[in-house]
């Protein structure tokens, strides 16, 4: 018997069709249908400038943003040479880390609840809350926040963050360890995920999978650990891998991941260099009271040394109040201040110059690839550029295209049934799939 | 001859080559306010300054210059720093008007702090309060706040237009480009200070808020008001149609042709582009009904058939000269050449002593060679009378003659190819065609040079180019012809003696003469 899975199947959660053959109950051959949540997001990005892409980054996985806005803006970086400020890649990393946790309480969440268990996704989603409360407060948006930018980030920290991640973790923790005593030991939910959805470690390698699913066979590849970005380098965390590449392995690696995830943001919190976000005319960073002996030095700026002054409705350009917030120190790349941009015809014209078609930020003449370690794997962008404001060629590899392709093997000699939970493990997003 | 070196690379110039010349020759861009190839030079803006080696200072390339083992460089440290302070200087009393400015997009000073300068802001006084949008003339306002008294406008009007209205008033900080007592930027070159302005000091009236720069898309195109056929660029979009009230066409601009009109265009030209979008376009072929004697819009098809009908029984050609060389030729093609075959244009006006040739007809020289019968006349009514005398049937192409249909005699009828509609006269089909700028072509200006417009936009709603009108007609009276524009003209090359060693490459943009 042919059974069409989808596209509106309510386990195939994004969109997509599997076409099944059945023997019985049994599968015996399967065949993956994607594409039904294509946008054309990479030629989209070739009539975009270089800072309009970033939101449209933001809809790839959606379930954690803000992994690819930090991949993107990491690539148009490096095609720059530049590096952005250490506090600046610490929050990236936090936020990062944020969202893995989110993409992971989703992922396990919805494939207990297809399993029957309701009550344990419910917890999640709760604990996701909490991080979504984190990242709007950082942000100023739940879901799509739009928050990193090339050679930055939008804003700095609200103040108190440290406080309301601290107690956001705490819950998390909480709920986490309450999931493990509901699901982990579980004999149904053990029953339902063990010795399924199996997949060798050489069939994922050679499939491309990376991330949980690769893991999961045994492979400790990590883009974090291998190919080190941001601080990475600096923080201390285990990449667990699990031995039989099965649906449980994929549990167990998801929900030790979110763990691990959680010890970097109590690292990031800690290290994060404190106030030093702002950087000199040179591009060295420099803290609030190294500042303040800059400007002792200079007696004519005396009167208007601490003057945060609101602006005038005139905008006549007299009075000054320079935060550099949490950039690299490139007019020809960043945006100004906002106070630089509406206070003096230097930050008016660096505005106009970058967002002005035709005009914008404009990178040297190249081709880069560079990875990030998304919530299901090895999220890379390879851009190449022709020296215009818009890429001529943005090439996302997004880890669900990989993982997809060995869902027909996984489920080949299983039920029906195990479809759902097999697919779940995977936890395909389309928006990073079809792109 | 002097060699000199610029950035390590030789070249030789003719003496009396300047420094900012021989680098523009090279290719090396050195910025520039107060300069202009076709003004005299001031060297009072400082922005060009180059370090030359065994001089003591840097020195402005504009005012200096080469001399034989003269050693250039453009972007050492010290000119980069020289240059950044001279932002910062121009800078230092700019309103912060980007937002409204005309000019964001096309500014140097945005251009040039973003490649040069980059400079953190300083200034921290009162910036000056100046005049702002004053109405020195007809065409132009003048802003004086950002205003960086290059001077470029005041040398303009002295020596170029000739018309001696700007000057600099004042001194010091205080110093400002005021007109003459009594004058009024006042010339039929006025809009040049426009596009010589490096910064938004002096806006085009016409121009002004419709659009911003940076969503202008810009075809080269060639000017189709006087016999001279100025180079041009039309600026235009059709992306944003809630911009300029509908316009698609918003400005145009001279193009650098030294056999031509050099850097310059006059304002006749500049501001004749209006009818392009004018709600007097015919966007529809009309026909005239048999019972109710007024004109209805009908398919091109039945259009084609009743215009195919008409001009069966011995027709006449009467075309303005405003058409193209491939027009004039198909239409001659389409008649045949026993067909008389009359150019209609203006009476010449006395042409000035820089561009305006006074001769309202782009293509005189092209109807000549195409071997039509020009009248001059003030207005085409006997050219109609005398083409409509030996005529059973008449066929108009172009817009110059839709206010004189009515002189035509009610015995013939009218088949009129015209973009621009306003009074049916006795015309009995009037079938929409393009106007310049929504078609590609050539003209022939009265030197016999030839030049190639292109197309900016489509031609409007339904209408359709001359030469797609001949093509469809040729096929209801038995002729062959092509609707494109550029195997026309190579069959026109093959036929006409005067253009046959022209082909469209050859003519490029900037035009070739034909054969005399």
């Amino acid at each position: 018997m042919f059974l069409n899975m989808g596209p509106a199947h309510p386990a195939m959660h994004g969109i997509i069709k599997l076409k099944l053959e059945l023997d019985g109950e049994t599968v015996v051959g399967s065949d993956v249908e994607i594409g039904y949540l294509h946008r054309g997001f990479e030629k989209t990005c070739e009539n975009r400038t270089y800072t309009q892409v970033v939101p449209y980054a933001d809809r790839l996985n959606y379930v954690s943003p803000l992994i690819n806005e930090v991949g993107y803006c990491l690539t148009v970086e490096k095609l720059f040479g530049l590096k952005v400020t250490v506090r600046a890649q610490y929050i990236r990393v936090l936020m990062s880390e944020v969202s893995r946790i989110t993409d992971h309480l989703t992922s396990v969440g919805a494939s207990a609840m297809e399993l029957g268990a309701v009550s344990a996704f419910l917890y999640m989603i709760k604990a996701r809350e909490f991080l979504y409360d984190l990242i709007e407060n950082v942000t100023g948006a739940r879901i799509m926040p739009n928050y990193v930018r090339i050679g930055g980030l939008k804003s700095d920290l609200p103040e108190g963050f440290e406080e309301s991640a601290r107690a956001a973790i705490k819950e998390v923790r909480q709920i986490l360890a309450e999931v493990h005593g509901l699901l982990t030991r579980n004999r149904i939910f053990v029953d339902r995920l063990s010795g399924l959805g199996v997949i060798s470690a050489e069939d994922a390698v050679s499939h491309g999978f990376t991330g949980p699913c690769l893991r999961s066979t045994g492979v400790g590849y990590d883009v974090r650990k291998a190919e080190p970005y941001l601080v990475y380098d600096r923080l201390d965390f285990d990449i667990p891998v699990g031995e039989t590449g099965d649906n449980y392995d994929r549990y167990l690696v998801r929900m030790e991941e979110m763990e691990q995830s959680l010890r970097l943001i109590e690292q990031c919190l800690a290290q994060m260099p404190q106030g030093a976000y702002q950087v000199d005319l040179d591009g060295q960073e420099m803290t609030p009271d190294q500042v303040i002996e800059e400007m002792k030095l200079k007696p004519e700026l005396e009167p208007i040394r601490d003057a945060r002054i609101p602006l005038s409705p005139d905008l006549e350009g007299t009075e000054k109040r320079n935060v550099q917030g949490v950039v690299v120190q490139d007019r020809a790349v960043v945006f100004p201040p906002k106070e630089d941009t509406y206070g003096n015809i230097e930050g008016l014209m660096q505005h106009f110059k970058l967002v002005m078609y035709g005009h914008g930020i404009r990178p040297p003449k190249g081709e880069v690839y560079q990875a990030v370690e998304g919530g299901n794997g090895e999220l890379g962008f390879y851009l190449v550029s022709d020296g215009t404001d818009m890429p001529f060629r943005l090439r996302c590899r997004g880890p669900c295209f990989h993982l997809m392709s060995g869902l027909s093997g996984m489920i080949e000699g299983q039920t029906v049934a195990d479809v759902v939970p097999t697919f779940g493990s995977i936890n395909m997003i389309g928006g990073e799939l079809d792109r | 001859m002097p060699t000199l070196k610029i950035n390590g690379e030789e070249i030789t110039v003719e003496p009396g080559t300047t420094v900012i010349q021989a680098a523009d020759r090279l290719g090396v861009r050195i910025p520039r306010y107060c300069y202009h190839p076709g003004l005299s030079i001031e060297g009072n803006c400082r922005i060009c300054t180059v370090e030359i080696e065994k001089l003591p200072k840097l020195t402005t390339a504009c005012t200096t210059p080469a001399a034989d083992g003269m050693v250039v460089w453009t972007d050492t440290p010290d000119v980069e720093k020289a240059r950044q302070g001279v932002l910062e200087f121009l800078l230092l009393s700019h309103p912060l008007d980007c937002p409204v400015c005309d000019a964001a997009g096309e500014c140097d000073l945005q251009n040039y702090y973003m490649a040069y300068g980059r400079q953190e802001a300083r200034f921290a006084e009162s910036k000056l309060k100046q005049r702002k949008a004053a109405d020195i003339g007809p065409t132009v306002l003048l802003d004086n706040e950002r205003c960086i008294l290059c001077t470029r406008c005041v040398r303009f009007t002295n020596e170029v237009s000739r018309s001696y209205e700007l000057g600099v008033s004042d001194r010091g900080f205080r110093s400002e480009i005021t007109l003459f007592p009594g004058k009024k930027l006042e010339n039929l070159y006025s809009g040049c200070v426009v596009d010589i302005c490096p910064v938004g000091a002096l806006t085009d009236k016409d121009f002004r808020f419709q659009v911003r720069p940076w969503y202008l898309r810009s075809t080269p195109s060639v000017c189709p008001h006087c016999s001279r056929g100025c180079n041009i660029v039309i600026d235009w979009q059709t992306a944003r149609p809630h911009h300029g009230g509908g316009k698609r066409v918003f400005r145009l601009r001279p193009r650098y042709n030294k056999d031509v009109n050099q850097w310059w265009m006059c304002d006749i030209g500049r501001y004749g582009y209006r009818f392009v979008d004018s709600p007097d376009r015919l966007r529809l072929p009309l026909v005239r009904s048999e019972e109710s004697e007024e004109m209805e819009s009908v398919s091109w098809e039945g259009a084609v058939k009743e215009a195919g009908s008409i001009l069966s029984k011995r027709p006449a050609l009467l075309v303005s000269a405003e058409a193209s060389n491939e027009e004039l030729w198909a239409f001659r093609k389409l008649l045949g050449h026993e067909t008389r075959a009359i150019c209609w244009m203006p009476l010449s006006e006395p042409p000035d002593h820089l561009l305006f040739t006074g001769e309202r007809a782009p293509n005189r020289r092209g109807a000549e060679l195409m071997g039509y019968e020009v009248i001059q006349d003030q207005d085409p009514t006997a050219a109609i009378r005398e083409a409509a005398a030996s005529a059973k049937s008449l066929l108009m192409v172009g817009r110059a003659f839709v206010d004189s249909l009515r002189s035509v005699p009610r015995s013939v009828p009218v088949v009129a190819v015209t973009p621009i509609w306003k009074d049916g006269g006795t015309a009995r089909v009037a079938l929409a065609s393009a106007v310049w700028a929504e078609k590609e072509g050539t003209f022939t200006n009265m030197e016999g040079r030839v030049q190639r417009f292109h197309k900016a936009v489509d031609p409007i709603e339904a209408s359709r180019t001359e030469l797609e009108i001949a093509s469809v007609l040729g096929k209801s009276l038995g002729v062959q012809l092509p609707a494109d524009p550029h195997e026309t003209f190579d069959s026109l090359a093959a036929e006409v003696s005067a253009f046959s060693d022209l082909t469209l490459e050859d003519i490029g943009d900037t035009g070739k003469p034909a054969a005399p």
